[in-house]
């Protein structure tokens, strides 16, 4: 029990060491550094409890905000923290939890160090868990990543109290030797005077004869240097020695100087301890028997702490992942409505999308066919007009004549026959074409009709013009735009001469048209105004050029 | 001339214009019909009976009534018709003068005559059964341009070549040996004169001067 608590006291300076080195890199705002303080050297409980508050609110959000290296500074605090209230299975967690964060990281020096802080408290915890194997494990890591003397002293020292723990006092002797050398030649006055007291300790143990000169000068060494803590330890060892030696007065002399020590130090722990040494050194047997049975019961009562806290932690550990997967079964919910949600959403916009569409197809089907019956509308007057203008009042003339004057048969048969041909050039226009093949012969055979003893139609290229790269629909449009212009031409040009030019041009067809008739003041009539629409339907152009007297000049392109 | 001759027209006034026309050219029997099924029909049965007719009259367009067709126009009675009985002469009598429908009739339905309605309709309808009886085809007029080469509108290229000689001032003389040089035919002066004579004709020039004038105006060359 005693060399318990020595190596537990033993451990919180260690400790200290470490995080303090630690939290040079910790720097942080005040209250940061004003918490770290507290767990460096806490005044009570309660201010511990609010550190670890405080450390498990930055450790939470350095993890959001994906800041490893300082969650894991704030697990090593909070670590400690736990190891201080004694919740050292909670201790443990975090410790690994830091360890698996540093896993993440690339590795450094920075990670290492870190890395060997973890390893010596994850050891600590397993001592005081009566957990050795695994705690002398966990020290041969560390020490497997370290090469800084300072931290390996350290190690070894923890590891050599595993060893006295465990009685193998052998090798932790020499461990002890081994750490007390180093130390020297490092030249850190308080490690070396912590491995000689320990060395002397164990020296002891195995009855060594050099055992008492060690702890003597280990005590000098440490009442050189002021090393409080370290006195109360010498003055205990010392009070063993000559207790293993039977030397009672010697050894109550030493109980009483850690005594003075302990209320030097001013730490209840300490104070207890030393009193709970003086008394052991009763010559009642009823208080010995006292002590021993406090002793023992202590020891029980510290074994099923543990106990209970093991099988508290796992409880909590349980009703935390229970916790976690209910929360996460409660997320995965409304992840499931959101989802059900958003899709009820996709399915309206596709729905309204659809019904949209629909809704304007109608209307440009309807805007369409509205155009459609415009356009046959437009094309039905076209041709009453037509009709009205052309045989209809030749037909009346022709009444008119019958009635006033018999002229002779053959005069009206003239004049029917002309009626005759206007209705015919009339059904013409507007009758079908057949432009599937021989589009070429279709043109000449138009153009021919136009031919006449008065008028000569010369053309250009017709047949050598690929024209099948024309759609059907712009070769109709082409042919009736011919057809209108050559109409024309015949009516009002007096033309005696009309050529026609095919050119290719890149991917269009140009026609050039011109005669040598009276030209216009190109005040469009109702039939070139025609064409313009026409080619205007089939992305065509159409351009006139005229003066009266210089010929009629058109280009069609298509 | 002609014993049995079938008229398939649907006007009723034509058909006896036709009828007239045919009784005049001394054709004893002289059958008429107002659709084209009914046409095929009589055919046929005709050969069954073995009195096949010798000549069809038919028109091309037939007005649509309750009655339902087989065949809807006279186009589709001819292609049958040749293709079933090729020895049977058929004449159209029709208002179409369309070249492009007559060179498809003619050419690919091997048709024997076609007589435009026109004012002269019945007279060259009897001049193209005369014809036909000799064997040889017939074209009114009005569509007679459909097979007729010198129709061609065409300028071609070396008509060009030889306004563009003539336009840049060389003499006949000096084109005529151009051409040879650039191994273009006909190069001799003699039928370069002919050929710019029939230019001259075409384009109405009074002299080699106005042709080109002409034709530059025209925007040919």
């Amino acid at each position: 029990m005693k060399n318990v608590l020595a190596s537990f006291l033993f451990f919180a300076f260690s400790c200290h060491t470490f995080s303090s080195t630690k939290l040079n890199f910790i720097q942080e705002q005040d209250s940061l550094q004003y918490y770290a303080s507290i767990v460096n050297k806490p005044a009570s409980t309660l201010s511990l409890a609010k550190a670890y508050q405080f450390f498990n609110k930055q450790k939470d959000a350095s993890l959001k905000s994906h800041d490893t290296m300082k969650a894991i500074g704030h697990l090593r605090q909070l670590a400690i923290i736990q190891h201080e209230l004694g919740d050292y299975y909670g201790c443990e967690t975090n410790i690994v939890l830091a360890l698996k964060l540093l896993d993440g990281l690339k590795v450094s020096e920075v990670t290492n160090e870190s890395k060997v802080g973890l390893y010596n408290q994850l050891g600590r915890v397993n001592m005081i868990l009566l957990n050795y194997d695994n705690a002398l494990n966990y020290y041969n890591k560390g020490l497997k990543l370290t090469k800084l003397p300072t931290y390996i002293n350290i190690i070894q020292n923890n590891m050599a109290l595993v060893y006295m723990e465990q009685l193998n006092f052998e090798r932790a002797e020499k461990l002890l030797s081994e750490v007390y050398q180093n130390s020297l030649a490092q030249g850190d006055a308080e490690q070396t005077a912590r491995a000689l007291d320990n060395l002397g300790n164990v020296q002891s143990k195995l009855t060594r004869p050099e055992a008492l000169d060690n702890l003597k000068k280990a005590l000098k060494m440490r009442l050189d240097i002021n090393d409080n803590y370290g006195v109360y330890s010498s003055y205990r060892h010392l009070k063993e020695y000559y207790k293993d030696k039977n030397d009672i007065a010697k050894a109550s002399f030493y109980a009483n100087k850690a005594y003075e020590a302990a209320k030097a130090v001013n730490s209840a722990s300490y104070i207890e301890d030393a009193l709970s040494n003086i008394i052991s050194l009763s010559a009642d047997p009823k208080i010995l028997e006292y002590k021993r049975l406090k002793d023992s019961i202590t020891h029980a009562k510290q074994i099923a702490d543990n106990k209970y806290a093991l099988i508290k932690y796992n409880y909590l550990k349980s009703e935390n992942e229970a916790k976690a997967s209910e929360l996460k079964f409660k997320d995965s919910q409304i992840e499931a409505q959101k989802e059900k949600l958003n899709k009820t959403i996709y399915q309206m916009i596709t729905v309204i999308g659809l019904l949209l569409t629909i809704f304007l197809y109608f209307i440009i089907k309807s805007r369409h066919k509205k155009e459609k019956l415009q356009e046959v509308y437009f094309t039905e007057s076209r041709i009453s007009k037509k009709v009205h203008d052309e045989v209809a009042n030749d037909v009346y003339h022709i009444m008119t004549k019958l009635q006033s004057d018999k002229s002779s048969k053959d005069l009206i048969l003239d004049d029917l026959e002309h009626v005759y041909l206007k209705t015919r050039d009339i059904s013409k226009e507007n009758s079908i074409i057949d432009v599937h093949e021989n589009y070429d012969a279709l043109l000449k055979d138009l153009l021919l009709s136009y031919k006449n003893d008065s008028i000569n139609v010369i053309t250009k290229n017709i047949s050598k013009m690929d024209w099948n790269s024309l759609s059907d629909l712009k070769k109709i449009t082409l042919f009736r735009v011919l057809q209108e212009l050559m109409t024309n031409m015949r009516k009002h040009s007096k033309a005696s001469l009309v050529a026609l030019t095919v050119k290719a041009s890149g991917k269009k067809i140009t026609i050039d048209y011109k005669d040598n008739g009276i030209g216009c003041n190109l005040i469009k009539h109702n039939g070139l105004h025609n064409t313009e629409n026409r080619m205007a339907s089939i992305n065509g152009t159409i351009t006139f050029e005229s003066e009266p007297g210089s010929g009629f000049k058109v280009q069609i392109t298509v | 001339m002609f014993t049995k001759v079938l008229i398939s027209e649907d006007m009723e006034d034509i058909n006896k214009g036709v009828h007239t026309s045919l009784c005049e050219l001394g054709v004893k029997e002289i059958q008429q019909v107002q659709y084209c099924d009914d046409a095929y029909l009589k055919i046929k049965k005709a050969i069954l009976d073995d009195a096949p007719f010798q000549l069809l009259i038919s028109d091309l367009s037939f007005k649509s009534d309750h009655r339902e067709q087989k065949f809807a126009s006279g186009e589709d009675l001819i292609k049958k018709l040749k293709a079933e009985y090729p020895s049977l002469k058929i004449i159209v009598y029709s208002v179409e003068d369309r070249l492009q429908k007559v060179r498809t009739l003619m050419t690919d339905y091997n048709l024997d005559g076609y007589v435009c309605k026109s004012r002269r309709g019945l007279s060259e309808l009897s001049k193209a059964i005369k014809s036909v009886l000799g064997d040889k085809l017939y074209l009114s007029p009005e569509v007679a341009q459909a097979f007729n080469a010198n129709n061609n509108l065409e300028i071609d290229d070396f008509d060009i070549q030889l306004l563009k000689q003539l336009a840049n001032g060389h003499s006949q003389e000096e084109i005529s040996t151009h051409f040879k040089n650039n191994k273009i035919s006909p190069s001799s002066l003699s039928s370069l004169e002919k050929r710019l004579n029939k230019l001259r004709i075409e384009f109405k020039a009074n002299n080699a001067i106005h042709l080109v004038a002409i034709v530059k105006d025209l925007g040919l060359i």
